[in-house]
């Protein structure tokens, strides 16, 4: 039986020993492009991270070749990631001169695109496309237009359902699948967010959290003011502050899901290693485990089941318990 | 849900869904968007559609029937209700608004229904939160791509005010039907309804497209950041985040339609 891989973020060259070895099986990267910025302005990114400048996409994209082959020589995947919200044809005429070649040569594993637009590229110079999560594959028909393009892998959006996904896999079984598993949650859209995602602001959910709020209603009995002030607490202060799939694992193996995604590409190294060697001990129970209970049962947690473990506001799949 | 007289159905209709109400006793307007292009839930599941169809047939009133994403569990749903739509409001419905590369697809091989390019293709980056981001000029990079917005049976496309200045340099000759929302512009948007979840139990909240009490025709949420008075407030009305953005120029093309968004007018009317 083909094994679900662990996709983990790659901002250091020097971590690829160190997540190879924890566990990780498939890497993303992004990179800076001083050119780029220069010609179409300081907000035009070239991913979603884009706005946070070295501090997540650390390298050139010329410095990518010799990272890529530390990737490949230990036998591991390497995507690139250029998913930014939209190009314009002028971007796209510059990344098809300047980029897409390189990542020919290089011979990436996958190019995570964000559109239709991108993806058509990518497939013109045979590079593997992989549909972001920002490409919005929130159903049978997005997917199976990205699929007609020659996408080989969807990554899900982080607001859908187990059930949901199965649905789509069923339907569209010839991709390879790939889901969010662990750190930084959304609460929002990834493919529909379209603020900035900059130090000067930070995300917007985040700041949507964070920030003064005045919540104007009709409803005014002690009940509706119970409720609301209860749902307002649970989501800001709780909701995917982190996100983790962990008990969902069993049932990805279940379904053919080929890629559980740890993001973080500006978080500490030491975290990232923790997260894949549970994710990878977990993967080993979930296929050892003759059912879903069998797994619940004797998965591992992290920290011996943290407060947020306990009170499942973190979980992007809470159906698997609740 | 019921309303007592036209006026609040089209107030709560426009926060749900981006109807186009505009007070007909004071200024004139020519067309009502029905549906929404954010709520796969209300979309399917709101009550109103009859009562906005005959007010619109009664009037000689053309509607747009705006089509939000679906996720997967509400897709056949969601065409189903499509349908029995389009052939409730044959006489009234001109043109149907899409938000995804799917529903493109299914409404233009559906059968002969005009098709709008929807708010939520017109993907580039906008927020309130950065006075430098929104007083400038900014164009949308779809436009770009004549061959996109060009396509058989697309007969418009509907932006949103995300700067100051609107570059639409790009469709100068373009022949179609541009739209432009007003005069909030929308930023964000997810499957996960906070509002949704108000009445829900601890353990059921904050799940994907679930179903609601349409709680999000009672509660507005403004959020401000009172260190940087310059920057916009951000609005949560129902799943979607605005800005307020009211002025905006174009250059190289001007509107064909504005659309009104009566936020603010739903604010007043939840305040009592």
């Amino acid at each position: 039986m083909k094994t679900m891989n662990i996709l983990v973020p790659l901002n250091d060259r020097s971590c690829v020993s160190e997540f190879s070895n924890a566990g990780a099986d498939e890497f993303y990267i992004g990179f800076y492009d001083e050119n780029w910025s220069r010609r179409f302005g300081e907000f035009a990114d070239i991913n979603r991270m884009s706005g946070f400048g070295k501090l997540a996409n650390k390298y050139a994209l010329s410095e990518l070749k010799n990272i890529v082959s530390d990737v490949k020589n230990r036998g591991k995947k390497l995507y690139i990631t250029l998913n930014a919200n939209a190009y314009s044809r002028d971007a796209l005429t510059y990344m098809e001169e300047t980029y897409y070649p390189v990542f020919k040569s290089m011979n990436i594993d996958g190019l995570i695109v964000s559109d239709t637009v991108s993806a058509s590229l990518a497939v013109k110079y045979g590079i593997p496309v992989t549909v972001s999560t920002m490409g919005g594959a929130y159903n049978r028909d997005v997917v199976k237009e990205y699929i007609s393009i020659g996408a080989k892998r969807i990554i899900f959006p982080r607001d859908l359902s187990l059930t949901e996904i199965g649905s789509i896999m069923r339907t569209c079984p010839e991709v390879e699948y790939e889901v969010f598993h662990m750190r930084n949650g959304c609460v929002l859209s990834d493919s529909h967010c379209l603020g900035m995602h900059r130090p000067e602001c930070g995300a917007t959910c985040g700041y949507l959290r964070y920030k003064d709020e005045q919540v104007i209603t009709d409803l005014h009995s002690f009940a509706d003011d119970h409720d609301i002030e209860l749902n307002d607490y649970l989501y800001n202060m709780l909701f995917h502050n982190e996100a983790c799939a962990m008990c969902a694992v069993y049932r990805f193996a279940q379904l053919g899901i080929s890629s559980l995604k740890i993001v973080g590409r500006a978080d500490d190294t030491e975290g990232i290693i923790r997260d894949i060697s549970l994710t990878a001990e977990n993967i080993r129970i979930a296929y050892e485990s003759q059912s879903e209970d069998e797994y619940l049962r004797n998965m591992r947690f992290h920290d011996n089941v943290p407060q947020k473990c306990r009170l499942a506001f973190s979980c992007y799949y809470p159906e698997v318990r609740f | 849900m019921m309303y007592p007289d036209f006026r609040d159905l089209f107030d709560a209709a426009a926060f749900l869904a981006g109807i186009n109400i505009i007070d007909d006793r004071k200024l004139s307007f020519e067309r009502i968007y029905i549906g929404s292009s954010f709520c796969p839930v209300y979309f399917i599941f709101s009550d109103i559609y009859p009562k906005v169809l005959d007010y619109c047939s009664k009037r000689n009133l053309k509607i747009s029937l705006s089509v939000p994403v679906f996720n997967e569990a509400l897709l056949q749903q969601g065409k189903e209700k499509l349908g029995q739509l389009i052939e409730a409001g044959k006489d009234v419905i001109d043109e149907v608004i899409v938000n995804d590369i799917g529903m493109l697809r299914y409404v233009s091989e559906y059968g002969n229904v005009p098709v709008v390019l929807g708010r939520l293709f017109f993907k580039d980056p906008r927020d309130g939160r950065l006075p430098a981001f929104v007083e400038r000029t900014a164009g949308f990079s779809l436009l770009t791509f004549p061959d996109f917005i060009n396509q058989e049976k697309v007969i418009g496309i509907e932006l949103d005010p995300l700067a100051d200045v609107l570059d639409l340099r790009a469709i100068r000759d373009y022949r179609g039907v541009v739209t432009l929302n007003g005069p909030y512009c929308y930023m964000s948007v997810g499957m996960i309804c906070k509002f949704g979840s108000v009445h829900k139990t601890v353990d059921q909240k904050f799940r994907p497209s679930t179903g609601c009490r349409f709680e999000c025709q009672h509660i507005v949420e403004i959020h401000a950041d009172p260190h940087r008075p310059l920057n916009k407030k951000l609005i949560r009305a129902g799943r979607a985040v605005f800005f307020y953005q009211p002025k905006v120029e174009t250059i190289g093309r001007s509107v064909d339609r504005q659309l009104y968004f009566p936020l603010d007018e739903f604010t007043q009317r939840l305040k009592g």
